[in-house]
């Protein structure tokens, strides 16, 4: 190894360390920042639950109650950033975030259960199509039965009249 | 026999067709509905003694109303912005918003078919005349005081106004969004009240 290499050697940790420094100071910067931008992004995935278990049909009164508690932190962090207050920023932005993260599953269970209620309730419909087809023929039927058997007996009593007649006249 | 078959053959179509419309969800007219009231609730008195031409520290109530027609909740912000007469605002064709940063917003999830009512009580805490004209520095808004996106100049005091923007959270993008779509359309909107401060430099600010 060259007298050059050894010197750029011994510099090397020197130069390791000020890259890991940085890299320390802007991970700490970007973290609060990033808290309230996983809190928005968190209350985005939470809504987008809530309005599919909406749209499922489930009932979500409960759920916007829970997510529009969260936005109270939420706002807070926000106006506290713009403040200047990174660190109750951060505190407030991670108190949505878990707010929003809890109603996720949540919403995701009750849109499960509205979804399976729609399927039992749309095949029950659809058994009901040929069973209501049946009743309606088999009293059509029934109607036209009674019709003809109204009409026969008429028809018999008719005839007995006319052979009763046809005795006296003889 | 052969007529319990060919009525129900008849009536299969018939009930099908009944059970597929009773299931369809009926088309509905999406809309969201801003307004924004005077201290009683009504739209008028939205000035002390209905003076248009405020005075610094004189307190104003106002009541922003949002009602959701939109089928399903929705996830809406409401962003007030304070402009003067040369700020470009709002526009309705480009459907685009004002370009002037919010000095306040409040996000809320609502319910289809609810009507949040936002009151603000609000005043303007510091203000400044100079030859060109009158400076807002900051604002008293619901018991906070703001000054980032609030300082605004304005011509002999004449014109300023506040804006309050309708923002719609859009699941593809990830953000609130200005527009919103509904009927295939992009749709916006917003309120705004006028004012004046022409008469600062009769009482010290």
């Amino acid at each position: 190894m060259s007298t050059k290499q050894r010197r750029l050697l011994r510099f090397l940790p020197v130069f390791l360390s000020i890259i890991f420094l940085q890299n320390l100071a802007l991970s700490l910067v970007g973290s609060q920042g990033g808290t309230f931008d996983l809190a928005m992004r968190t209350s985005g995935e939470a809504y987008l639950e809530v309005k599919a278990a909406d749209a499922a049909g489930a009932n979500v009164t409960t759920l916007v109650f829970r997510f529009n508690g969260g936005l109270i932190p939420l706002d807070q962090a926000r106006d506290l950033e713009a403040a200047g207050d990174e660190t109750n920023a951060a505190s407030a932005a991670s108190e949505a975030t878990s707010v929003f993260s809890s109603l996720i599953p949540d919403a995701q269970g009750l849109r499960d259960a509205a979804t399976s209620k729609r399927q039992l309730e749309m095949r029950i419909r659809l058994l009901g199509v040929p069973v209501e087809s049946a009743a309606v023929a088999l009293a059509v039927v029934l109607l036209f039965s009674v019709v003809k058997w109204v009409q026969a007996k008429q028809l018999l009593e008719l005839k007995l009249k006319i052979k009763s007649q046809r005795g006296c006249g003889d | 026999m052969r007529l319990f078959l060919i009525v129900m053959l008849t009536m299969l179509p018939v009930f099908s067709l009944v059970n597929y419309l009773g299931s369809v969800p009926r088309p509905n007219d999406d809309y969201f509905a801003l307004y924004t009231l005077g201290a009683k609730g009504t739209a008028e008195h939205y000035f002390p003694e209905d003076q248009t031409d405020i005075l610094p520290g004189e307190n104003l109530t106002w009541y922003v109303g949002l009602y959701n027609h939109m089928t399903t909740v929705r996830y809406v912000m409401l962003s007030f912005k304070i402009l003067n007469g040369t700020m470009r605002g709002p526009d309705d064709v480009e459907k685009v918003s004002s370009t002037r940063q919010a000095f306040f917003e409040k996000s809320r999830l609502l319910m289809s078919n609810e009507t949040w009512i936002l009151p603000i009580s609000w005043s303007v805490s510091n203000a400044t005349k100079s030859v060109d004209g009158t400076t807002i520095n900051s604002l008293l808004f619901n018991g906070q005081a703001l000054s980032r996106n609030v300082v605004v100049s304005a011509t002999g005091g004449y014109n300023f106004r506040i804006v309050v923007e309708l923002w719609v959270y859009d699941g593809f993008t990830g953000d609130f969004s200005f527009p919103w779509i509904s009927n295939g359309e992009n749709n916006v909107a917003w309120n705004q009240v006028w004012f004046n401060m022409t008469r600062v430099s009769l009482l010290p600010s």
